[in-house]
C-alpha cells in the first residue's frame, strides 16, 4: 500500500461505491442483469489492480472502472425510461423511481471520482 | 513528464466515459425513437412520392376549413351533449330560474372545484398557459349571464378554506388517491372536501338570503382507483358512513343554504351514483339536478339548463340505490386473495401477477336487474323476494326503501304522454315499436321513448331479468301541445336469454313477452304489471310524477321456444369461468327462485392444479412444427393497393377472404412483423414492405389525452406541410387539448344517438387534425357496482345503453377514417388489482351483461380495434382468451377488427406469446418485455422462426390490422407510386455527432497518453 498514489484511493473509493450501487440496485423497480455485470466488474478489476500490483492495470483503472461506472448509469436507464415517463407525467408517484435515482447518482458520483483519480498519481514513484 | 501522463490519462477516461454512457443513451433513444418522434415532430420515414404527384391522396377530408372551427364545433357539441345529459331528479317548480331577477349563491366548496372528470389516462385535460379555457362551475354561471353571490365566492377563494380543499395528484379539486400499479392495500381515506358549519360567519351567510342556492355535490373519479364503503373522510372534523353517502359538513351546508335562500336546489357533480334518498324525501329541498362530470365545457350546458334555455330531457343510466351497497354486486366487490398468494408466501409469484380474484356472484343481477326483478317478484310473491335478507331496513325488502331513483328517470319542465302504439318483432329479422308523444305542458321539450322488453320467466328455468332496456328513440323538440310519433328500432336477438346449463344457446323461450315504455326502468315495468295483472293495486311508484299505464305496455306471444334462430356457431365457452366449475360448491349466485342466495362473500380461493395453468402463465409454449410460412417475398403489392378508391375517397378494401391478403402478407419481413406485434405501444409500427407508414394512437373517451400527448399539432412533421389539415405548432390551437367532451355517463344519459354519432364524426375530425389514427375509446365496461371510481369512463350498468351508444360513436368515427378502438374486453369491474386478477362469473351474465356491451359495435364492425383488459377471465389473461376473442368476437359476432392488450403492465403474464397464440393482436408497449422474464420477441426469432402455428398466427392477428388500417385516415398521403424513405433525425444526427466526436478525443487522448507511457518507459 506504501506505493499507492492518491489516484489510486479514490478508485477504492469508487469501487466501494460500486459495492454500495450493488445494493441499492437490487431495489430498482426494473432491473438489467448487464447492470450488475459491469458494477461487478468494477470491483473485480480495483482487486485486481490491488492483489496483482501490475503496473499497466494500475496505470489504467481509472479509466476502465470511469468507463465501467459510467456505462452501468446510462446502460440502466434502458428499461426505467417507461417508468420515469410515468412520474413525469403524473401517472404514478415519485417514490417507485427514489431507488433508481440513488442508483444513478451513486454510479455518477463514482464516475466522477474515477475522472479525478485519472489526473492523479496512482503510485507514488520511489 | 508523469504530470502530462497523467493528464492525458484524465482526458481519455472523461472522454471514454462519456463515450460509453452517449453509445448507451443512442441506444436507449432508438429504442424509444417513435416516443421521440412523436414529441420533437421529427420523423425517420418519409413517404416519397415517384410519380408526377397529381393524385389527390387525402381521402378523409376535414369538413372544417381550419383548426379553430373543428375546435369551436366540439365545445358547441360538449355543451349540447352536457345539456341534453343533465337529468332533473325533483323540482318543485323551482327550476328553471329567472336570470334577470334571480341572483344565485352557489354553496360547496366543491362548487368553487368541481370535477370536470376523472384523473389519470383517459380523463379530462386543458392547457391554461395555451389561453384554453376551462369551465367550472363559477365560470359557466358568469358566462350564461346569471348573477352569482360573490361573497361566497370569495369564502371559498379565500386561504381559510383552502386546507379543506379536496387534493389529490397535483390537482385541487380531486380527492381520491390513484394507484397506477395495483393497489394492495386497502385506499382508507377519502375527503369529501366540505368546509365546517362554523366558517359560515353571519356576513356571510346574510349574503344569501333571498338568493337562490344552488348547493353542489360532488364526488370524484379517476382511473387506477376506486372507493370502499369502509373508508374514512379525512376533512379535518367530517364524518360519512359511507363514501357515497352525504358527509356531515355537506349536511349541515344545506340545512344553512335551507335557512339563507329563497329556493334550494342541490346540483350533483358525480359519476358514481350517490345516496340521496333524503334529499328528495326533503320537501325543503326544492329541485335536484344532477350534472354528472361533464368535461371541460359541458357546466355551460348544465346552466343553460338551470336557466331554461334547454329544457332538461337527460335520464340516468345508473340505479340510484338508497343504500349504495344494497346489490348483491357489492358482497364480492375489492381484495380477495389466493391462498397461495406470493404476498402470503405462497407458490404464485410476483412475475405470475396472479394473487387476486374477484367473484362476481350476482350473476346476471346487476343494476336496475336486481332492483325491478326483485320488486317484481316482491309484487307477485314469488322467490322469497320480501324476505330481510338483502334488505337494506333490516326488515322485509321493499322497493321504496331500496331505491331513490331508477335507471332511465328524469323529469322535464313540461309534461308528456307517451303511448306505445304497436310493436312489431320478426325473429331474425327486425324489431320496431311505434311509439306517439305529445307534450302536455307549455314549455317546449325533448321527450326520450324508451322501450323495455320482460321476457316470459318461469321458476327453476333460465334467469331473467323482470325488465331489459332493448331501445330508445327521442323527439325533436316538441312545443307545447305538439305530438310526434317516434319509431323505436331495435334488434330482437337482444330479447333472447343466455342458456349455459347444456351445451349453450341463445333462447327465446315459448309465452308472453311485455314490451313497454315509461319514464325510466321501474315505470316501464310497472305498466308491464298493470298490463299483465290486470291490476295496479300494490305497485309502487318512485315518485309522485310516476304513472302507471297499461296502455304503454304491449303483449307478444312467442308460441314455441326457439333456441336456434341465434344460436349459430354459439356453444359455451366461458364455463371455466364459473369458479364452482372449477371448485365445487365456492359460491351460491343470486337466483330469482330464491333471493335469500347470492349474497355470499368468497374471501378464501385456493386454487386448483388447473387453475394454476393460467395462474402461471403457461398455457402456450413454443415449439418447432409445421413447414414454415413465407416471409419477404416480393409480390409486387402495397396495402394502399387493396383500397378500393372513388371520387377520391376510400370505399371498400379487398374481400377479407380475397387471396391477395395472403400475398400481402408474404411481402412482409418475419423482423417487421415481430416489431408490429410486440412494439404495438405509442404508435402503430411502420411496415415498410408494404408501405405502411407509421400510424399513431392515443386515449381516450374524452377526446385524444393531454397528459401523454400534448396538443393538436405534436404528431406533425415538416414533411407534413401541405396536408389540408396540418397544424404548426405557431397555430393559435396547437397546445389546445382535445379531451375536452363530458364523460361517458353524461354522453349516455342524453339518450340521443343523433348527439353521440355526431360526437364520433367530430373525434374522428379531430384524429385528422391531430394526425392520430385510432382513438382509445369509448369506454364500455359497465357500472357493476357504484364503487369503482372509473365509472366515470364507462356509459352505464346497463348492457344495452353501452351497446347502442357504443354503436352510434364508433360509427361517426369510423365514417371520418378513425379506428375506433373500445375498451377493455372485458370484465374489467374494478380497479383495485386490476392487473391479472382473477373475474370469475357466470357464462349467462358475461354474455348478457358484459359482452353483450361490446357485441353491438364488435358484431357491426364499426370498431376497428378492441382494447383488452388488464384482468383474468377465470385464470387466463383475457388478451389471451382464445375462447373470447376467437371464438365469441370472431366465430359468433363476425367480428373483422384487431385486438390490442392495454398497456403491458405485468409482462409474463401478458406476454405476446400467449397474446399471439390466442388470436390477440398487439402489445401495448415499447419496451416492457425487456425487462420480463420470456425476454422480447426478437430475441426469441429463431425459435419463433420454427413454429409454423405460431407465425400464421402472427399473420392472422397483423391482416385483421391492415384490414381495418386500409379503411382508416393512415392511408391519408399514400397512393401506389410512393415509397418510403428512412433519414435519421436532428436529434439522432446530433448524437452521432456527439459519439464520433468523443471517440475521436478517446482515440487522441489514448494515443498520446501510451506515448507519454512508453516514454516514462524509456526514462
Amino acid at each position: 500500500m506504501k506505493n499507492r498514489g492518491i489516484g489510486f484511493y479514490l478508485t477504492l473509493v469508487a469501487c466501494a461505491l460500486a459495492l454500495i450501487d450493488i445494493f441499492v440496485y437490487t431495489s430498482v423497480m426494473y432491473k438489467m442483469t448487464s447492470v450488475f455485470v459491469l458494477l461487478v466488474a468494477v470491483i473485480a478489476v480495483e482487486c485486481a489492480a490491488f492483489f496483482l500490483n501490475n503496473k499497466i492495470l494500475n496505470e489504467i483503472l481509472p479509466i476502465v472502472q470511469g468507463v465501467l461506472l459510467g456505462l452501468a448509469a446510462a446502460h440502466s436507464f434502458y428499461v426505467m425510461v417507461n417508468q420515469i415517463g410515468y412520474v413525469i407525467a403524473a401517472l404514478d408517484t415519485v417514490d417507485t423511481i427514489t431507488s433508481f435515482i440513488a442508483f444513478v447518482v451513486i454510479a455518477l458520483a463514482g464516475t466522477i471520482l474515477c475522472w479525478v483519480s485519472g489526473f492523479l498519481k496512482q503510485t507514488n514513484e520511489a | 513528464m508523469s504530470k502530462r501522463k497523467n493528464v492525458w490519462r484524465g482526458v481519455t477516461g472523461v472522454s471514454a466515459s462519456l463515450l460509453a454512457m452517449l453509445c448507451a443513451g443512442l441506444n436507449i433513444a432508438n429504442a424509444n425513437v417513435g416516443f421521440i418522434n412523436a414529441r420533437l415532430g421529427t420523423t425517420n420515414n418519409i413517404v416519397v412520392d415517384t410519380g408526377d404527384g397529381s393524385t389527390d391522396t387525402i381521402y378523409y377530408k376535414s369538413e372544417f376549413g381550419t383548426l379553430a372551427e373543428m375546435v369551436k364545433a366540439k365545445q358547441a357539441l360538449a355543451e349540447e351533449i352536457s345539456s341534453e345529459g343533465a337529468v332533473l331528479f325533483k323540482n318543485n317548480g323551482a327550476l328553471p330560474l329567472n336570470i334577470s331577477s334571480e341572483k344565485v349563491t352557489l354553496w360547496g366548496l366543491n362548487s368553487h372545484f368541481p370535477t370536470l372528470g376523472g384523473m389519470i389516462g383517459s380523463s379530462t385535460g386543458f392547457n391554461a398557459e395555451a389561453g384554453q379555457p376551462a369551465y367550472g362551475i363559477e365560470e359557466a354561471f358568469v358566462e350564461r349571464g346569471f348573477s352569482l353571490n360573490q361573497t361566497m365566492i370569495d369564502l371559498y377563494s379565500s386561504d381559510m378554506v383552502l386546507g379543506y380543499a379536496r387534493r389529490g395528484f397535483g390537482q385541487t379539486g380531486h380527492g381520491l388517491s390513484p394507484a397506477f400499479t395495483a393497489t394492495y392495500v386497502n385506499q382508507s381515506e377519502y375527503p369529501v372536501g366540505e368546509i365546517p358549519a362554523s366558517l359560515y360567519t353571519d356576513d356571510i351567510l346574510s349574503s344569501a338570503d333571498d338568493t337562490a342556492a344552488i348547493v353542489v355535490i360532488s364526488r370524484d373519479s379517476s382511473e387506477a382507483a376506486d372507493y370502499y364503503p369502509t373508508e374514512k373522510n379525512t376533512t379535518e372534523g367530517d364524518s360519512y358512513e359511507r363514501p357515497l353517502a352525504l358527509s356531515d359538513y355537506e349536511r349541515d351546508m344545506i340545512a344553512l343554504a335551507k335557512e339563507h335562500s329563497t329556493k334550494v336546489i342541490v346540483m350533483i357533480n358525480a359519476d358514481n351514483a350517490l345516496e340521496i334518498e333524503e334529499l328528495k324525501n326533503d320537501s325543503d329541498i326544492d329541485a335536484i339536478l344532477w350534472a354528472g362530470e361533464p368535461g371541460l365545457y359541458g357546466f355551460l350546458g348544465v346552466a343553460d339548463v338551470v336557466s331554461g334555455a334547454v329544457n332538461p330531457s337527460g335520464h340516468i343510466t345508473d340505479t340510484y340505490a338508497a343504500n349504495s351497497t344494497s346489490a348483491p354486486a357489492m358482497a364480492n366487490f375489492g381484495m380477495y386473495e389466493y391462498t397461495n398468494s406470493s404476498n402470503q408466501g405462497g407458490n404464485l409469484t410476483e412475475t405470475n401477477k396472479a394473487d387476486w380474484y374477484l367473484v362476481e356472484n350476482e350473476g346476471i343481477y346487476v343494476g336496475y336487474k336486481y332492483y325491478e326483478t326483485r320488486y317484481e317478484d316482491v309484487i307477485l310473491g314469488q322467490g322469497n323476494a320480501d324476505s330481510s335478507v338483502g334488505a337494506t331496513q333490516g326488515s322485509n325488502w321493499v322497493y321504496e326503501d331500496e331505491v331513490t331513483y331508477p335507471f332511465g328517470y328524469g323529469l322535464s319542465y313540461t309534461t308528456f304522454e307517451q303511448k306505445l302504439e304497436n310493436v312489431s318483432v320478426s325473429v331474425g329479422g327486425e324489431g320496431t315499436a311505434t311509439v306517439s308523444v305529445k307534450n302536455t305542458g307549455s314549455v317546449a321539450g325533448k321527450s326520450v321513448a324508451q322501450l323495455y322488453v320482460q321476457a316470459p320467466y318461469t321458476n327453476g328455468g333460465i334467469e331473467k331479468s323482470a325488465i331489459q332496456l332493448i331501445g330508445f328513440a327521442k323527439t325533436s323538440v316538441l312545443e307545447p301541445g305538439a305530438s310526434e310519433t317516434v319509431t323505436v328500432s331495435f334488434d330482437p336477438q337482444y330479447m333472447a336469454s343466455y342458456d349455459d346449463s347444456g351445451a349453450g344457446a341463445w333462447v327465446l323461450d315459448a309465452g308472453d313477452y311485455y314490451f313497454a315504455v315509461g319514464n325510466g326502468a321501474h315505470e316501464a315495468l310497472n305498466n308491464v304489471l298493470a298490463l299483465k295483472t290486470g291490476s295496479k293495486d300494490k305497485l309502487v311508484s318512485t315518485t309522485e310524477e310516476d304513472v302507471i299505464d297499461p296502455e304503454c305496455a304491449f303483449k307478444w306471444t312467442l308460441s314455441a321456444k326457439d333456441d336456434t334462430t341465434y344460436s349459430e356457431n354459439v356453444e359455451n365457452q366461458l364455463q371455466f369461468a364459473d369458479i364452482n366449475t372449477q371448485i365445487p360448491g365456492t359460491v351460491t349466485y343470486s337466483t330469482r327462485s330464491d333471493w335469500t342466495l347470492g349474497w355470499d362473500t368468497v374471501d378464501s380461493l385456493t386454487p386448483t392444479d388447473e387453475m394454476m395453468v393460467g395462474l402461471t402463465n403457461s398455457r402456450y409454449q413454443l415449439t418447432a412444427n409445421g413447414d414454415g410460412v413465407s416471409w419477404g417475398v416480393d409480390h409486387g403489392i402495397q396495402l394502399i393497393d387493396l383500397v378500393t378508391i372513388e371520387d377520391g375517397k376510400i370505399t371498400g378494401v379487398a374481400d377479407f377472404t380475397d387471396p391477395v391478403w395472403d400475398q400481402l402478407l408474404e411481402e412482409i419481413t418475419l423482423d417487421e412483423a415481430i416489431q408490429f406485434i410486440e412494439k404495438g405501444g405509442d404508435d402503430i409500427e411502420n411496415i415498410d414492405s408494404i408501405l405502411l407508414p407509421r400510424a399513431y394512437e392515443n386515449d381516450g373517451p374524452l377526446g385524444f389525452t393531454y397528459d401523454q400527448v400534448a396538443g393538436y399539432y405534436v404528431r406533425w412533421t415538416n414533411s407534413d406541410k401541405n396536408r389540408p389539415t396540418y397544424v404548426s405548432e405557431k397555430d393559435e390551437y396547437a397546445n389546445w387539448s382535445d379531451n375536452v367532451m363530458p364523460t361517458e355517463p353524461v354522453v349516455a344519459a342524453t339518450f340521443n344517438t343523433d348527439l353521440v354519432t355526431r360526437q364520433g364524426e367530430l373525434q374522428g375530425e379531430a384524429a385528422l387534425w391531430t394526425k392520430e389514427t385510432g382513438v382509445i375509446a369509448p369506454g364500455m365496461n359497465l357500472h357493476r357496482t357504484p364503487y369503482n371510481a372509473r365509472n366515470h369512463e364507462y356509459y352505464s350498468e346497463d348492457s344495452m345503453m353501452t351497446n347502442i351508444m357504443g354503436v352510434a360513436v364508433t360509427s361517426g368515427m369510423k365514417s371520418k377514417g378513425l379506428q375506433a378502438q373500445p375498451k377493455h374486453l372485458a370484465f374489467n369491474h374494478q380497479e383495485t388489482n386490476r392487473s391479472g386478477m382473477s373475474t370469475f362469473l357466470k357464462e349467462q351474465a358475461a354474455r348478457e351483461n358484459e359482452l353483450r356491451g361490446f357485441q353491438g359495435a364488435m358484431s357491426r364492425n364499426t370498431a376497428a380495434t378492441v382494447m383488452t383488459a388488464f384482468n383474468r377471465i377465470g385464470t387466463q389473461f383475457v388478451g389471451a382468451s382464445e375462447e373470447l376473442l376467437i371464438n365469441i368476437a370472431r366465430n359468433e359476432w363476425g367480428y373483422t377488427g384487431a385486438f390490442v392488450t392495454d398497456m403491458i403492465n405485468g409482462a409474463d403474464y401478458m406476454n405476446w406469446r400467449d397474446i399471439t397464440f390466442a388470436g390477440g393482436g398487439n402489445a401495448l408497449t415499447t419496451s416492457a418485455y425487456e425487462t420480463s422474464e420470456i425476454g422480447t420477441m426478437a430475441a426469441s426469432k429463431s425459435a419463433i422462426a420454427k413454429d409454423t402455428q405460431f407465425q400464421k398466427m402472427m399473420k392472422s392477428n397483423i391482416k385483421y390490422w391492415l384490414y381495418n388500417l386500409a379503411q382508416s385516415n393512415a392511408m391519408n398521403g399514400l397512393s401506389n407510386t410512393m415509397e418510403i424513405k428512412h433519414v435519421s433525425t436532428w436529434w439522432q444526427n446530433t448524437i452521432y455527432a456527439a459519439v464520433a466526436l468523443f471517440a475521436v478525443l478517446t482515440v487522441a487522448g489514448c494515443t498520446l497518453y501510451i506515448k507519454e507511457l512508453r516514454k516514462e518507459g524509456n526514462e
